[in-house]
């Protein structure tokens, strides 16, 4: 009984431990965790210094915005009279309550330094080259959405920094030419913050924006292994390749003709010889497993170490001084405060500049980069390529200076969004008593 | 036969992407309001003789009311930038934006910051029942006086 | 190869993983109404209340008041407030019941909870949150400190919060600050230039929701003490001109006491949406004490 119970387990989805080379490519297809994986894998896909391993964290910080985020939809009423209380009860009387949201807190804001982390290191490697062009325009979707469910998400308790953001989010979506009113109505559903914008965003933050995300980040993986995995094994495979070149007289070629194609079986895993390949399982898995633990251990950590801000609850009539948006916003909101131009009688207001067309123009940019980049395909998947470091060095100052006017507008803006250094005191911010 | 077989072919995907289409463009106009909750554009704000002289804030509506004797005129508190609400400096005769450091002179003007037009100043009106009434969709220049019999 | 080095690792992840749900649990159980909850006990077990101990139930306790929109959870910390948990009167102050005062008996604790009169966080649990001296919380506990702060007594303090009630009434038991401060404002003719429910002159603002006032709008720049409602309304009906540069107001000459009696009405008028039954009958205050 007990061993046909342990077979019935195994069946259903453990099987692991493999003893033989045999069994370990076998556990990928019989494993439903393991499913997903290829059987073998290159060690230099394995590397922690190549990939840095950005987007699994990026993956595993989504999971578990997930998880928390669907316990704390149980306690947490999307209404204006109602949400920031709810906030309140979350924080002080639900048991654990305040770990969900602390938790949910964190994995957002280390998911938005994780993809774009990602990003760049993924741009410093080159490794959008190579048929994986497709694979960073979805990255790119993903980063998108993953800024859209934060400023969604930090909108949802309904306190001052949440009016206030989407006053000035919004406000930045109506400078946008001719649209820009439209969708701003569109998005509040209607011309003042209410219960129909909290509404709005808030289905947009637990159900279309996450199942987007779901999707892409599905579609994202399975274009990974469909452009042959990581391009750090790129160069591996041009050598593999270079070997290979010859059609061995004694293989039936002939029936397919071995063409310039890039058909995957030929040209791409293929050729990848096994010397330098390790089953995933349980190599691949095994590492998996330790940067999730790990990163579910830092988001437990932080959250131990510093509670989720909630401030007063909103209020139309009062505008806190500052009003900061979150960092990974600041940077804009630096650029709508000093893009302003004034020519005569003429202005262009910053809200367009700042907050339309410079991150239009990076997005933009960045789109069309992988098809505008003409370095030769041995830059490909490599850290600081001597084909490309001129590219590399302007990106790296690109978000120099992103990273530059985030810590300005973190550190030494003040009331009335004047300059403070860290060192001087801002004037009291009066109480009622 | 084979004519009328295509026919019918695109008059069936016909119906369907078309039928499709619009219940899409139905499902998305839901999405446009047609009704707000929201308070009117126009609006009472008190007699004349509830203000004093000077500068009033009306927090409700986001408006302030300034009096020069028997002058009457309304600006609005709603920074032009990005919509926050600007603060009154009594002392240097200044508005001035907390969230992006937007400054107005009197007059509602831009004298500093990113804010990229003048505060609009608001149309007014005496109602039979002595009320003030601020028009918020009929703006009017800076120079505008309002005068109580 | 490198299949030991991540084998260590995913133990030590492991690990780490357990210690931190661990330290969570440990935080969630030592949660200050925990700690006071076993405090209680224990006091109530070591003067001998024994019954007293075996009845008492731990968990949240909160007076909840769905007509005022109001939830206090002060009661799951000051847990004997209304003497129900045990007659005895040498516990420790925090278990001692609330004072019996002559309007206790027409303020019951179930319609008007604790918050209402003595300010702070109903909400909230931990201590610091709970007294409401933390960011992002503008109504904290009236307490000693904050009184002496203003140069008041707390009891002085708390009549501004009777006061948003009992603004209608000319004087009432009690409220002896407050009642000093309402007659100045009929005696010195405030309405003289101010305009007070909709009757006064217009030289000065209208008063009428003067409680309301948000801070932010007034410098404080020469206003000594705290940079408070309260503080400023004191500093400014002592010496407006010295506040406002080139105010109309003049130096009205009061005393300190009768600054801080004015200034305490002005800060009770607020807007307020309590049900009428909440509202005290007029002419039934000097009764009903």
């Amino acid at each position: 009984m007990r061993e046909k119970l342990k077979h019935l387990w195994r069946q259903a989805l453990w099987t692991w431990d493999p003893s033989t080379p045999r069994e370990a490519s076998d556990a990928i297809v019989r494993n439903f965790w393991l499913h997903w994986f290829p059987a073998k894998i290159h060690e230099r896909s394995l590397s922690w210094g190549y990939s840095l391993w950005l987007g699994t964290i990026s993956a595993v910080l989504f999971l578990i915005l997930t998880v928390t985020g669907l316990l704390l939809m149980f306690f947490y009423v999307p209404s204006p009279e109602r949400a920031y209380w709810t906030i309140k009860d979350i924080t002080y009387t639900v048991s654990f309550g305040w770990l969900l949201r602390n938790q949910h807190r964190w994995a957002a804001h280390l998911m938005v330094l994780a993809v774009f982390l990602h990003m760049v290191r993924v741009f410093l490697t080159g490794s959008y080259r190579q048929g994986r062009e497709v694979n960073w325009l979805v990255g790119l979707a993903l980063l998108l959405a993953t800024l859209l469910l934060s400023f969604t998400g930090y909108l949802l308790p309904w306190d001052q920094l949440a009016f206030w953001a989407v006053t000035v989010g919004t406000n930045i979506a109506r400078e946008a030419p001719v649209v820009g009113p439209t969708i701003r109505y569109l998005f509040l559903g209607g011309t003042e913050i209410g219960q129909p914008a909290l509404i709005r965003f808030y289905v947009l933050h637990v159900g279309i924006l996450p199942s987007a995300v779901l999707l892409l980040v599905a579609y994202h993986m399975w274009r990974v292994r469909r452009d042959g995995g990581l391009a750090g094994v790129e160069e591996a495979r041009a050598e593999a390749v270079k070997q290979a070149v010859a059609p061995s007289p004694a293989k039936s070629y002939s029936l397919f003709g071995v063409t310039a194609g890039t058909s995957v079986e030929v040209e791409r895993s293929a050729e990848l010889d096994e010397q330098n390949s390790t089953f995933s399982a349980p190599h691949l898995a095994r590492r998996i497993m330790a940067v999730s633990l790990v990163t579910v251990c830092v988001t437990l950590l932080l959250s131990l170490l510093s509670d989720a801000p909630l401030e007063e609850a909103a209020n139309p009539s009062v505008t806190p001084n500052p009003a900061k948006a979150p960092w990974y916003f600041l940077w804009l909101q630096e650029l709508v405060a000093i893009t302003t131009i004034r020519i005569g009688e003429w202005t262009l207001s910053g809200g367009f500049i700042g907050g339309i067309a410079i991150p239009g123009i990076l997005l933009a940019l960045a789109a069309a980069w992988p098809f505008l980049d003409s370095s030769p395909p041995s830059a490909c998947g490599k850290w600081w390529a001597a084909e490309r470091r001129t590219q590399n060095r302007v990106f790296v100052l690109l978000m120099m200076l992103i990273a530059a006017l985030v810590v300005v507008g973190l550190f030494i803006r003040g009331p009335y969004w004047g300059l403070y250094l860290p060192w001087q005191p801002w004037p009291p911010l009066p109480k009622t008593i | 036969m084979r004519e009328r077989r295509r026919f019918l072919k695109l008059l069936g995907k016909g119906s369907v992407v078309t039928a499709f289409l619009v219940q899409a463009a139905g499902a998305l106009r839901a999405f446009v309001p047609n009704v707000l909750y929201e308070p009117p554009r126009q609006f009472k704000i008190g007699r004349p003789e509830d203000f004093p002289e000077g500068t009033t804030f009306l927090p409700e509506h986001r408006l302030f009311v300034f009096r020069r004797g028997n002058d009457f005129s309304v600006v609005s508190a709603v920074c032009t930038h990005l919509g926050c609400t600007v603060q009154w400096r009594g002392g240097e005769e200044n508005f001035d934006c907390p969230c992006h450091g937007s400054i107005f002179n009197r007059d509602g003007d831009v004298i500093g910051g990113p804010a990229p037009r003048a505060l609009p100043w608001y149309s007014l009106d005496k109602l039979p029942d002595g009320q003030l009434l601020v028009k918020t969709d009929e703006p009017v220049p800076a120079t505008y006086k309002f005068q109580i019999a | 190869m490198f299949a030991n080095r991540d084998f260590g690792l995913l133990v030590v992840a492991s690990l780490a993983f357990f210690c931190l749900v661990a330290a969570a649990a440990g935080r969630e159980l030592a949660s200050d109404w925990r700690t006071v909850q076993a405090d209680f006990v224990r006091a109530l077990r070591s003067h001998g209340d024994f019954p007293a101990a075996k009845r008492f139930q731990k968990g949240i306790k909160q007076i909840w008041i769905p007509a005022l929109n109001r939830v206090d959870r002060c009661i799951s910390c000051h847990l004997n407030y209304d003497g129900a948990q045990s007659a005895r009167r040498d516990l420790p102050a925090l278990f001692l019941p609330h004072p019996k005062l002559p309007f206790m008996e027409s303020h019951p604790f179930p319609r008007f909870g604790c918050t209402l009169c003595h300010g702070g966080q109903g909400y909230a649990l931990a201590e610091a949150d709970a007294h409401g001296d933390v960011e992002h919380w503008q109504e904290p506990l009236l307490s000693t400190g904050r009184a002496k702060e203003h140069g008041l007594r707390r009891f002085e303090l708390m009549q501004y919060r009777c006061n948003v009630c009992h603004a209608r009434e000319e004087a009432t038991q009690g409220m002896e600050l407050v009642a000093l401060g309402k007659r100045l404002i009929e005696e010195r003719g405030c309405r003289g230039c101010h305009a007070i429910g909709g009757e006064g002159g217009n030289v000065g603002p209208d008063l009428t929701y003067e409680g309301d006032q948000n801070p932010e709008h007034w410098d404080f720049s020469r206003v000594d003490g705290p940079a408070t409602n309260l503080s400023w309304q004191i500093a400014h009906l002592l010496d407006p001109p010295a506040i406002v540069p080139g105010s109309a107001m003049p130096k009205l000459g009061l005393t300190g006491e009768e600054a801080r009696a004015i200034a305490l009405v002005l800060l009770s008028w607020k807007r307020t949406a309590y049900p009428a039954e909440y509202l005290p009958r007029q002419g039934a205050a000097n009764r009903e004490n």
